[in-house]
């Protein structure tokens, strides 16, 4: 990503975040809202000046590109909707059964060890229960670490 | 000394000595795995120790506590994620240097600078009890101010490459803080009409989430088939020991001396402790341009720090009956249950108990070496599996770990949220050292400016006076200012020093002509 590209994203992300708690600081007031008000202030002034300098650096147009790493945005993208899907349904599911879902469905998606779809399902399901059965063993009857509870399971 | 002899003698017990191996395993567990504190660690055990004899219970305790605080340096170093909120400075330079493939150097870095740090902590509080309590008693409202915004100065520091956004990740991670109840007016803030957002945004799982689960997601889209390439160097024990005796002596006993006297203040912990020693390691050092890149001396200050804070903690807990920390919190309650009354009475009506405890935590410190050895060998096996199986298994854990903390699935999204947030800060420049550091210091600092505000409204004064009436404070103040200075002195000697052998150039050039 060029820097001025980061520059200016990160100073609309710093503003946006400003804002919304600017717009939630309506009914405060006194000792609550010295705090956050200068923070909000800093951070107004700091994501002007980012953006600012962003187009400073874009306008001036020298810059070469920075030396990224290539992303797998499909790979990202996929665990990411995984992990809310994951997340969405451990209150219907339970902790368990989402979980085995997530572990399998994930490492059938994701997995990179070549061979064909039953090898990847086997070690797959290999993974999803050894993982499963730790998770059960270490946390629940060990430490007595409470779990998610599902409506159905 | 009378007490001294026969508590060393309890430690000879096969089952103290038993109770010392499995605390310290189970302790270097629990801090391993991401959600699971230090503090849950002991307040497991509690009700086990009422089976066991008031000696036998505390050692166990005292064993969990130092090994959990160890333990989190483990997935700080190998997977990038802070084990407990005290080892989110060591993920600085645990982190590059397991991507470097050495991941052995960084775990045993991690585990002799804690040990260090913990003898040292333990040292302070068999020599230096009482005094040190009636010192950690001068810290009020303006002191404890003066002594966080201190530890956020480090973001001066770590951020010098681009000082405006490592400021301004603080300012978001502060800004987070704020969610919730104020602490000063009970006043709920920043809801956003969603009412269990009154708990506010718990630590750990944002720290999961900007480390943890934002770490998930720049390993897949990596392309990587393995975290890192690792291969175990033979002699890797021994170069770490002739690094740590030889250029990190200075650094490991200052950052054990700043860990155990942050330990004393009540609040205050081994987070905030970490974080200061690495600002200082940095500061006082001739090259800080390695810290962040794998540096042995930022993982010594760290550790070291964070494993301190154990003994100072104690300190207050054992002579005053206040903890330092939340782990003495529950320490201090499994005393009271067996009828044990903390104060100076503690080393004199029951000094057989204290002295031993006190000595058992040498003993601990010396055992974890090879029980941190031997665990360490096999948590590096982590990194010969398959990068998207650890990916995904992170995920899962992150998740039960967050969910432990309050039984809430509001801690889960924080953690989905923040990862996001992570991610997107990492691509874009913005620096989520900074921002955690912002989200721990953030809560204690605004109650203690509120403190100051009501204080200076009380005395009618200003205040800038109340910050500037003691001098601990003006102390505090004094070193905050050297270290928002240090970036720009850094630089400022750096382009001296360019300045100096472009001039020297010519000179070399005309000699050879």
């Amino acid at each position: 990503m060029r820097s001025s590209v980061a520059d200016i994203a990160s100073g609309l992300a710093v503003l946006v975040m400003a804002g919304v708690f600017h717009a939630q600081s309506g009914d405060l007031e006194g000792v609550s809202l010295l705090f956050p008000r200068m923070l909000i202030i800093f951070m107004a002034l700091g994501g002007i000046y980012l953006c600012g300098l962003g187009l400073l650096k874009g306008r001036k147009g020298a810059e070469a590109p920075q030396d990224d790493e290539p992303v797998a945005v499909n790979r990202v993208v996929m665990i990411s909707a995984g992990a809310i899907a994951y997340v969405a349904i451990i209150p219907v599911l339970g902790f368990y059964l989402a979980s085995a879902l997530y572990l399998f469905g994930m490492s059938m998606v994701l997995s990179d060890a070549g061979g064909g779809t039953r090898k990847k399902a086997v070690a797959s399901a290999a993974f999803t229960v050894v993982l499963c059965l730790f998770v059960w063993i270490g946390f629940a009857m060990l430490l007595g670490v409470p779990t998610p509870e599902g409506m159905l399971f | 000394m009378e007490f001294i002899g026969p508590a060393i003698g309890h430690l000879f017990e096969p089952l103290n000595i038993l109770l010392m191996v499995a605390g310290l395993t189970g302790g270097i567990i629990v801090g391993a795995l991401p959600g699971l504190t230090a503090t849950m660690g002991v307040a497991l055990m509690v009700p086990a120790t009422f089976a066991m004899d008031a000696t036998s219970g505390l050692i166990m305790l005292g064993a969990i506590y130092a090994g959990a605080i160890y333990g989190g340096s483990n997935s700080a170093c190998l997977i990038c994620t802070p084990g407990t909120p005290s080892s989110v400075a060591t993920t600085f330079d645990g982190w590059p240097l397991c991507q470097a493939g050495r991941a052995d150097i960084g775990l045993i870095t991690s585990l002799l600078a804690s040990v260090f740090g913990g003898i040292v902590g333990t040292v302070f509080l068999l020599f230096l009890a009482a005094p040190l309590a009636r010192f950690a008693l001068q810290f009020g409202g303006p002191e404890n101010f003066w002594l966080c915004i201190f530890g956020l100065s480090t973001i001066a520091v770590m951020s010098s490459g681009n000082m405006v956004k490592g400021l301004l990740s603080g300012a978001m991670g502060l800004l987070v803080s704020t969610v919730g109840i104020d602490p000063n007016a009970g006043v709920p803030r920043f809801t956003f009409g969603y009412y269990p957002l009154v708990q506010g945004i718990e630590v750990i799982p944002a720290m999961i989430g900007l480390f943890s689960f934002s770490q998930v997601l720049y390993l897949i889209g990596s392309y990587k088939p393995f975290i890192a390439d690792y291969k175990p160097a033979p002699g890797a024990f021994g170069e770490v020991v002739r690094a740590l005796v030889g250029r990190c002596k200075v650094n490991l006993m200052r950052s054990s001396i700043i860990g155990t006297l942050v330990g004393m203040l009540p609040g205050a912990g081994g987070e905030i402790a970490s974080i200061i020693s690495y600002n200082e390691a940095k500061r006082w050092d001739k090259n800080p341009a390695k810290y962040g890149k794998g540096a042995v001396e930022g993982l010594a200050a760290s550790e070291s720090a964070n494993n301190a804070v154990i003994g100072g903690s104690l300190i207050p807990m054992l002579t005053l009956g206040i903890p330092g920390s939340a782990v003495a919190a529950v320490i201090l309650g499994a005393l009271l249950a067996k009828g044990i009354q903390p104060g100076f009475k503690v080393f004199t009506a029951t000094g057989d108990l204290a002295y031993t405890f006190i000595m058992s935590q040498f003993a601990v410190n010396l055992l974890m070496i090879p029980i941190g050895l031997l665990l360490a060998r096999i948590m590096t096996k982590l990194l010969s599996i398959r990068l998207t199986f650890v990916a995904i298994a992170i995920v899962v854990l992150s998740v039960i770990g967050s969910y432990a903390i309050r039984n809430s699935m509001l801690d889960v999204w924080i953690v989905i949220i923040f990862g996001f947030l992570g991610y997107f800060s990492g691509r874009v420049g913005l620096d989520t050292g900074a921002m955690a550091l912002g989200i721990i210091l953030g809560p204690m600092i605004e109650e203690n400016l509120g403190k100051c505000v009501h204080l200076s409204k009380a005395s009618g004064g200003s205040v800038i006076n109340v910050f500037l009436e003691s001098p601990i404070a003006i102390l505090l103040i004094v070193l905050t200012l050297l270290s928002l200075a240090t970036p720009f002195l850094l630089d400022w000697k750096r382009k001296r020093r360019d300045c100096g052998c472009d001039i020297a150039q010519p000179k070399e050039d005309s000699t050879h002509a």
